[in-house]
């Protein structure tokens, strides 16, 4: 028996043997179900305020969200994007809170430039907060309508017969009016039509760390330079770095091969490039993962958490 | 599955997801035990490897265009991937952790180890050899699907066939008399 067949024989043994008893029925049922959760079902608004609905779930108890068998004109269910983002309580105030990826939220306005949307919070239906605009769908974001800071948006109650409830908000941006209609049922006597206005913002220094993901590299692994012409080649590392106010530096740094930082250069978008290696001289039993830690600073001076990317270093090369 | 089972199928309107659901049904039916046992190998655990390819299976499922069937290197690369990564590791770990005292855990029971030789070999391999010598090995895949699968170049994963060949070869005292190669 061959070298190679010998080997087959007994991997295989090993491997029958190591998932000997496995059910695949209980499997099959798992991934049914997490693909179930996965595919959520999208969000909408019921009734109306202006351009936006809502349904009352209590005095302050709101169900505002609720699976979508329509579309609701002005606001919009979005999924957050690949990060997590902070919420403020206006577009570059205060932080109130955070979204998480794949937290659903409504959209139930914008600002001017269309780079915040006011939303729900998602863990609170009774507070509005304010996202940078990229964290929802961009090009949905401008069929909205904008809505200055602050605006309070009547909630409507549970509670006892239908009437109509009409307000007329004049914003502070001028040649903005809302108007704002709910047709849902009417507010008991003892409850406020409307939630009280929350105190003006107070400007915070920014605090929020920069966000570096989605780190890349291609490809996977790199040989000794000095063998071939084939041989001599960099890893192209990409990372995805984003912060409030603007990342400005993004840097990687490992352990071994003399451990020269690397420096990032901007590309499209968020996007953040540099090259490991290559390298030459090295021994020839050198075998190595070599694991680059890549951070991302703001002009504040915050640094974000380390993403890593793993590049396989081969001291001889066979190709 | 029966032909008027898929017609039946067909006309409801959770169709597609059904149709999934029966794909992955048959395709673990035929390969759970050893795609289980071949990360198990790779990832020397395994509540890892059933939790790997369970994430795999996932990902697959939303990749409706490509049948299941023929994305077996596929699911062993993300599976391998996601074994990979810590978070995952102590995860299954920690639930393994909760276990015990109480029924047994999954690593318990399948996991004997008859041929310690062999899975000692396997542990002392780079990663990436144990990876290639096990797609290839255990789950037949050619070098070309291998290379495929892992974005690679054929002649990357001939070299570290080659190498994971001679370094099993070595630890196990095992010779290259009457092979081919």
């Amino acid at each position: 028996m061959s070298l190679d067949d010998e080997l087959r024989r007994r991997l295989q043994q090993a491997a029958d043997q190591a998932g000997a008893g496995t059910d695949p029925a209980a499997l099959t049922h798992q991934v049914t179900k997490q693909a179930a959760v996965g595919a959520r079902p999208p969000f909408r608004l019921l009734g109306a305020i202006g351009a936006v609905g809502l349904v009352a779930g209590g005095a302050l108890g709101f169900t505002a969200l609720q699976p979508a068998d329509d579309t609701n004109a002005g606001g919009f269910g979005a999924t957050v994007n690949v990060q997590r983002y902070s919420m403020y309580d206006c577009p570059d105030g205060a932080a109130v809170g955070t979204v998480y990826p794949g937290d659903r939220v409504y959209v139930i306005g914008r600002n001017d430039a269309a780079d915040w949307v006011e939303v729900r919070d998602p863990r609170d239906q009774t507070q509005q907060r304010w996202l940078p605009a990229v964290a929802v769908d961009p090009d949905a974001v401008r069929d909205v309508p904008v809505v200055p800071c602050n605006e309070e948006i009547a909630l409507t109650p549970a509670g006892a017969s239908t009437t109509t409830i009409e307000t007329t908000t004049t914003s502070t941006v001028p040649e903005t009016t809302t108007s704002t209609t709910i047709v849902e049922t009417t507010v008991p006597t003892t409850v406020p039509a409307t939630v009280p206005p929350t105190p003006p913002p107070t400007p915070a220094p920014d605090t929020q760390q920069p966000i570096v993901a989605q780190g890349t590299r291609s490809p996977a692994e790199i040989y000794d330079g000095s063998w071939s012409s084939y041989c001599d080649i960099s890893s192209a590392l990409t990372v995805v770095a984003t912060d409030n106010v603007g990342v400005t530096q993004v840097t990687g740094s490992y352990a071994g091969l003399g451990g020269s930082p690397i420096g990032f250069v901007k590309g499209s978008g968020n996007t953040w490039t540099a090259t490991f290696g290559p390298f030459v001289g090295l021994p020839g039993s050198y075998s190595q993962d070599i694991v680059i830690s890549i951070v991302a600073k703001d002009a504040a001076g915050n640094t974000s958490t380390a993403t890593t990317v793993t590049v396989h270093v081969w001291g001889t090369c066979l190709i | 599955m029966r032909r008027h089972d898929v017609q039946a199928l067909a006309t409801r309107p959770d169709s597609a997801a059904e149709r999934r659901r029966a794909e992955i049904e048959v395709f673990l039916s035929q390969h759970s035990q050893r795609l289980v046992g071949a990360l198990t190998l790779i990832t020397g655990s395994r509540a890892t490897a059933e939790d790997a390819l369970q994430e795999a299976l996932v990902k697959a499922w939303h990749r409706k265009d490509e049948p299941i069937e023929q994305l077996a290197a596929w699911i062993t690369v993300v599976a391998t991937n996601q074994a990979r990564s810590g978070w995952r590791r102590s995860q299954a770990e920690q639930r393994a952790l909760t276990k015990v005292g109480g029924r047994a855990t999954r690593d318990a029971a399948p996991t004997a180890e008859p041929d310690d030789a062999l899975h000692a070999a396997l542990r002392a391999l780079p990663e990436r050899e144990r990876q290639v010598a096990v797609m290839h090995y255990v789950l037949d895949q050619s070098v070309a699907q291998v290379a495929a699968a892992l974005g690679v170049t054929d002649g990357t994963v001939k070299t570290l066939l080659s190498r994971a060949r001679a370094h099993l070869a070595a630890q196990l005292g095992m010779t290259d008399e009457g092979d081919d190669r």
